[in-house]
C-alpha cells in the first residue's frame, strides 16, 4: 500500500473531541488497520484521531494533544521511531504514553522504539479487539504515574517551602537516596539525589561530621532513633545553614537495622531568630554586655559550682560617680559612647586577672579544679555587676575591685572631649555574705552605697569584718613584696645545745618583719599569706642565701663552725624550684653542706609518699642535713618514717611544755627519742623553757636542745655576744 | 484451493459498527484498488534494484493481506521483506516471479464480496 502522494487524514472526518473522553491518535500507512480500529476505540469511549505517517502525526499531535498515541513502525514520509523521539521533545509529549504496532519477528524495532520512547507493544498483525483494552490500561497506568508525579511535585513543593528534606540509607548497600531539597540544602546539583552515605556526612561542617557519623553508627547499632543539629556551609563562607536532622532506623524481622530513613530540615532562620530573641533577652543593646537576666543565670550556675565544689566567688556591684552628669552636659549618645567604653575596660581588666582563675597552690594536686567563670554585666543606667567566679581569699575581689577603680578612672574621650568619670564598688562574698542570689545582690548593692558615703571612687565589701580584713591582709600582701624588695626581712638565730657535751653546736635562723610603721609582724601573720599569694618563694630563697651566708660569715670570723636548721614551706617545692635554691646557696656561699639543715614538716608527704621519697634524696644528694620538723603532730607514719632518707627528728615544743607535768607527753617524748633512736636518727627538742625539762630529755638521751631556757632568738651580733658570754673569746671555741 | 481464509473476513465483519458503510467492503475495496499498484511499485523497484522500496511497500501489503484472510500472499510479502531488509535483491527477484499472479487470484477471490456489496449497494 503506498499513500506517498495523498494525506490519508484528508479522508478521515474532522474531529471535535468530546469532553471528557480521551482523545487517542491513531498513525498507520494502512488505512485498512485505521478502518478497523476506529469501531473497537468508538466503542470503548476514546475519540480516535488519525495519521498516514509521521509528519502527519506530528501535526495531529500539536493539534488534539492526544491523551495516548497508536503508533506504526515503519511508514513511509516518516517512520514511528523518527516521530516518537519528536513527540518526547515537546512539552505535552515527554509523559503522553505510546503504544507502538511492529511485526512481532522484528526485535530490532522494538529495541530501537524503546529507545527512543515508545510506552508498550502491539504486534501486528493487531488484534483490533485487545486493542481497545490495552490502551485502557496504558491510560489507567498513565493517570497512576500522572497522580505519582502530582504527588511528587506537591511532596517537592511542600517540602521547598518547609526547608524540608527527606532520606532514607540502606545500610547494607551504604546508598543514600534524598530528596531535592535535601540536594538543595546540602549544595548537591539537582540531578544527584542519591550517593554513599558519607557523601551526604561530607557537606556537614566538620565539628559536627563526626558527631553525626557516630550517632548514625550508633542508631544503627541501637536501633534507636536520634536528632541532631549542625551548620552546612555552601561554597561560599558565609553561606552557612542550620539544619536538623531526625532519623529513625528500620528494623527486620530479627530486629537489625536495615535501613536508616530521616529528614532534615533547615532551621537557620529560627536559630537565627532564636539567638535575637535570646540576644534581646539577654544582652544590652548599648555594650553588648550580658544585661541583669543574664547575670542572674551566670549567678545562679555559680552559686550552685560553689556550693557543690565548697569554693567562695565574689560579686562586685558597680556604679558610675557623676554619670548623669555626663549625660546631661553631653547627650545621650555621649553618655552611651562613655559606657561602651567603660564596658570595655571592664572586661579588658577581667581579662586580665589571672589570680582569679588559679587553684589554691596547697590544693594544687588534690582533685578537680573549677570551671566558673567571671563575667561583667550591665544591669542599669550606670550600673554594673561583675561576677568573679572563682577567688581564694577576699583580697582576690579586693585587688580587682581596685584594676577596676583604677582602669575606670583613667580619662576618656567622647566626641573630642576629655571626660573622667571614677567607680564605686560594693562586693559581696558567698558564701560569707549571702547564700541566694538575691542576698548577693541586695548586698553588693548596700555596700557600693557605704562605698559612696565614704567618698567616691573606692570599694566596700558588704561585711566589715571581711572589709577590714581583706584590706588589712591586701595591705599587708603588698607591703610584704615591698619588704622583700626593700630588705625589710630579717633573720634570728636560736641556738642549739648538744646535750651530750654541752657544746653549742648550730641555731635555728628564724625570719622577723621589722614593718616601718607597724612595727615588728608575727610570722604567724605573714608567712599563710606568703605561702596563699606566692611570695614564700623569693622569701624561702632570701633566707636560704642569708643563713648560709652567715654560717660562713661566722666561720671567716672565728666566732665558729655552726650549723644552721632553715625552715622550709611545701609551697617552695610545688611552686619554686628548691632543689637548685638549697644548691646555689650553698655553692655561693662557700660553706660545707653539712652545716645547712632543712626543716620540713610531715605534710609535704602527706599526698604523695613515693614523690616525697625522692625530693628528699634529691635534698640529701647536695649533702645537706634534714630534719623533720614538729614531729609528732601531723602524719607521724611509723612505716614510712624508716624509708625516708632523713637525719633528725624535731620533736613538737607542745609536748616539751607539759614534759616534766603530764606522764602522757613525757612518754611521747620518751618514745619518739627511742624510735629516732632505733631508726639512726639524732633527736632535737625544741621549746625548753626550764632545767626540769632539760634534766628529762637529758635522762631520755635526747641528743640536741633548743629554747628560751638557754636563749630567745639572737640577732647575729647578739648571737655572737652569747657566745663569748658563754663560753669566753672564741678563740677558745674555735681552737677547741 | 481457496487463497482467502474465512475466519479473517468473519473478524472484519464483527468491527462493524451498526450505521456505518459496510466494513467488509471498505476493507477489501482497499486492498483491491490498492494492492496491484503496489505490486507493480515491487516490481518496478526489483528491475532496478531498490531494496527500500521494496522493503517498506512489501511490509505494507503484508498486513492488508492478512486482514483480508489472503495468508499465502500475506507470507510471500513477508519474505519479500526480509529478503529485501536482508539485500537479496536475487532472492526478491525469485519471489517476484509469480507474485502478480498470485496476487490477481486473491483479487479474483476477493470480487464476490465486493460484488456482494455492491449488489446490496444497488
Amino acid at each position: 500500500m503506498t499513500s506517498k502522494s495523498t494525506s490519508l487524514t484528508d479522508q478521515f472526518p474532522e474531529v471535535s473531541p468530546e469532553r471528557g473522553k480521551p482523545v487517542v491518535l491513531h498513525v498507520d500507512d494502512d488505512l485498512a488497520s485505521l478502518l478497523m480500529a476506529e469501531g473497537p476505540l468508538a466503542d470503548a469511549g476514546f475519540v480516535v484521531v488519525q495519521a498516514s505517517d509521521g509528519l502527519e502525526a506530528i501535526a495531529q499531535f500539536k493539534k488534539h494533544s492526544p491523551d495516548l498515541v497508536i503508533m506504526d513502525a515503519v511508514m513511509p514520509n516518516m517512520d514511528g521511531f523518527a516521530a516518537i523521539a519528536h513527540i518526547r521533545k515537546t512539552a505535552l509529549g515527554t509523559h503522553v504514553p505510546i503504544l507502538m504496532t511492529t511485526g512481532l519477528d522484528d526485535l530490532e524495532s522494538i529495541t530501537r522504539a524503546y529507545d527512543e520512547g515508545a510506552t508498550d507493544f502491539l504486534t501486528k498483525p493487531i488484534n483490533f479487539f485487545i486493542m481497545p483494552y490495552r490502551v485502557q490500561y496504558m491510560l489507567r497506568s498513565k493517570e497512576t504515574a500522572d497522580e505519582l508525579r502530582s504527588s511528587q511535585a506537591r511532596l517537592d513543593n511542600a517540602q521547598r517551602i518547609a526547608r524540608l528534606g527527606h532520606w532514607e540509607w540502606d545500610v547494607a548497600t551504604d546508598h543514600t537516596n534524598w530528596s531535592r531539597e535535601v540536594a538543595r540544602m546540602f549544595g548537591f546539583d539537582k540531578h544527584t539525589l542519591g550517593g554513599p552515605w558519607e557523601s551526604l556526612l561530607a557537606k556537614i561542617d566538620v565539628d559536627m561530621r563526626q558527631e553525626v557519623r557516630i550517632s548514625a553508627e550508633v542508631a544503627v547499632e541501637s536501633g534507636k532513633r536520634f536528632t541532631l543539629e549542625f551548620d552546612v556551609t555552601g561554597k561560599r563562607a558565609n553561606d552557612t545553614c542550620s539544619m536538623r536532622l531526625e532519623a529513625e532506623p528500620k528494623l527486620d524481622n530479627n530486629g537489625l537495622c536495615t535501613h536508616m530513613l530521616g529528614t532534615v530540615q533547615d532551621i537557620t532562620q529560627s536559630a537565627t531568630a532564636q539567638k535575637e530573641i535570646h540576644d534581646l533577652a539577654y544582652y544590652d543593646l548599648v555594650t553588648g554586655l550580658p544585661n541583669r537576666a543574664q547575670m542572674r543565670e551566670s549567678l545562679t550556675q555559680t552559686l550552685k559550682l560553689s556550693e557543690r565544689m565548697n569554693t567562695q566567688f565574689a560579686l562586685l556591684f558597680l556604679d558610675l560617680d557623676h554619670f548623669k552628669q555626663v549625660n546631661d552636659t553631653l547627650g545621650h549618645d555621649a553618655g552611651d559612647d562613655l559606657l561602651q567604653q567603660v564596658s570595655n575596660r571592664l572586661s579588658s581588666v577581667l581579662r586580665d586577672s589571672d589570680v582569679l582563675s588559679r587553684p589554691k597552690d596547697t590544693d594544687a594536686d588534690s582533685g578537680e579544679q573549677q570551671s566558673s567563670k567571671d563575667s561583667v554585666a550591665r544591669i542599669g543606667g550606670d550600673e554594673f555587676v561583675v561576677l568573679l567566679g572563682n577567688i581564694n581569699r577576699a583580697e582576690d575581689a579586693a585587688r580587682v575591685a581596685e584594676r577596676i577603680a583604677h582602669s575606670i578612672s583613667e580619662p576618656y574621650t567622647i566626641s573630642d572631649i576629655e571626660v573622667a568619670v571614677t567607680t564605686t564598688i560594693g562586693i559581696s562574698v558567698y558564701p560569707n555574705d549571702g547564700r541566694d542570689a538575691e542576698t548577693l545582690m541586695k548586698h553588693a548593692d548596700v555596700a557600693m552605697y557605704h562605698a559612696k558615703e565614704n567618698g567616691r571612687n573606692g570599694y566596700q565589701f558588704y561585711s566589715r569584718s571581711i572589709h577590714d580584713q581583706a584590706l588589712k591582709r591586701f595591705s599587708i600582701e603588698r607591703e610584704l613584696k615591698i619588704a622583700i624588695e626593700q630588705e625589710q626581712l630579717k633573720l634570728l638565730y636560736q641556738p642549739k645545745m648538744d646535750l651530750n657535751t654541752g657544746d653549742i653546736v648550730g641555731v635555728e635562723a628564724l625570719i622577723r618583719w621589722s614593718h616601718p610603721e607597724r612595727g615588728s609582724i608575727s610570722p604567724a601573720e605573714f608567712i599563710p599569706m606568703a605561702e596563699e599569694t606566692g611570695l614564700i618563694v623569693p622569701m624561702g630563697k632570701w633566707v636560704l642565701d642569708e643563713s648560709a651566708r652567715q654560717v660562713q660569715g661566722w666561720i671567716d670570723r672565728g666566732v665558729g663552725r655552726y650549723s644552721v636548721a632553715v625552715n622550709c614551706s611545701p609551697v617552695q617545692f610545688t611552686r619554686g624550684n628548691m632543689i637548685s635554691d638549697i644548691d646555689n646557696a650553698v655553692k655561693n656561699s662557700g660553706i660545707d653542706p653539712s652545716l645547712m639543715e632543712i626543716e620540713l614538716t610531715e605534710n609535704l608527704f602527706l599526698h604523695n609518699i613515693e614523690n616525697g621519697i625522692q625530693l628528699l634524696s634529691c635534698i640529701k644528694g647536695l649533702g645537706v642535713q634534714i630534719a623533720v620538723d614538729d614531729f609528732g603532730t601531723g602524719f607521724s607514719s611509723l612505716s614510712y618514717l624508716k624509708r625516708l632518707p632523713v637525719d633528725k627528728l624535731k620533736i613538737d615544743q607542745t609536748f616539751v611544755q607539759e614534759l616534766h607535768k603530764d606522764k602522757g607527753d613525757a612518754a611521747i617524748v620518751s618514745a619518739i627519742v627511742t624510735l629516732g633512736h632505733n631508726l639512726g636518727l639524732s633527736v632535737v627538742a625544741e621549746g625548753v623553757e626550764n632545767a626540769e625539762q632539760l634534766e628529762i630529755l637529758r635522762q631520755y638521751k635526747c641528743n640536741e636542745v633548743q629554747g628560751f631556757h638557754f636563749s630567745h632568738p639572737l640577732t647575729s651580733a647578739e648571737f655572737e655576744q652569747w657566745l663569748i658570754d658563754r663560753n669566753g673569746p672564741y678563740v677558745q671555741t674555735a681552737t677547741g | 484451493m481457496s487463497q482467502i481464509d474465512q475466519t479473517a473476513l468473519n473478524n472484519i465483519r464483527a468491527l462493524q459498527r451498526p450505521e456505518a458503510p459496510d466494513l467488509v467492503e471498505r476493507i477489501v475495496g482497499l486492498f483491491v484498488t490498492q494492492t496491484p499498484a503496489s505490486v507493480k511499485t515491487i516490481l518496478d523497484a526489483v528491475e532496478s534494484g531498490d531494496l527500500e522500496t521494496i522493503r517498506i511497500t512489501a511490509h505494507g501489503v503484508k498486513s492488508s493481506a492478512t486482514y483480508v484472510g489472503a495468508t499465502s500472499l500475506s507470507k510471500r510479502f513477508a519474505d519479500l521483506e526480509i529478503v529485501a531488509r536482508e539485500g537479496q535483491l536475487d532472492l526478491c527477484q525469485e519471489l517476484c516471479i509469480d507474485i502478480n499472479d498470485h496476487t490477481l487470484q486473491v483479487i479474483d477471490e476477493l470480487s464476490p464480496y465486493l460484488d456482494q456489496s455492491q449488489d446490496r449497494a444497488a
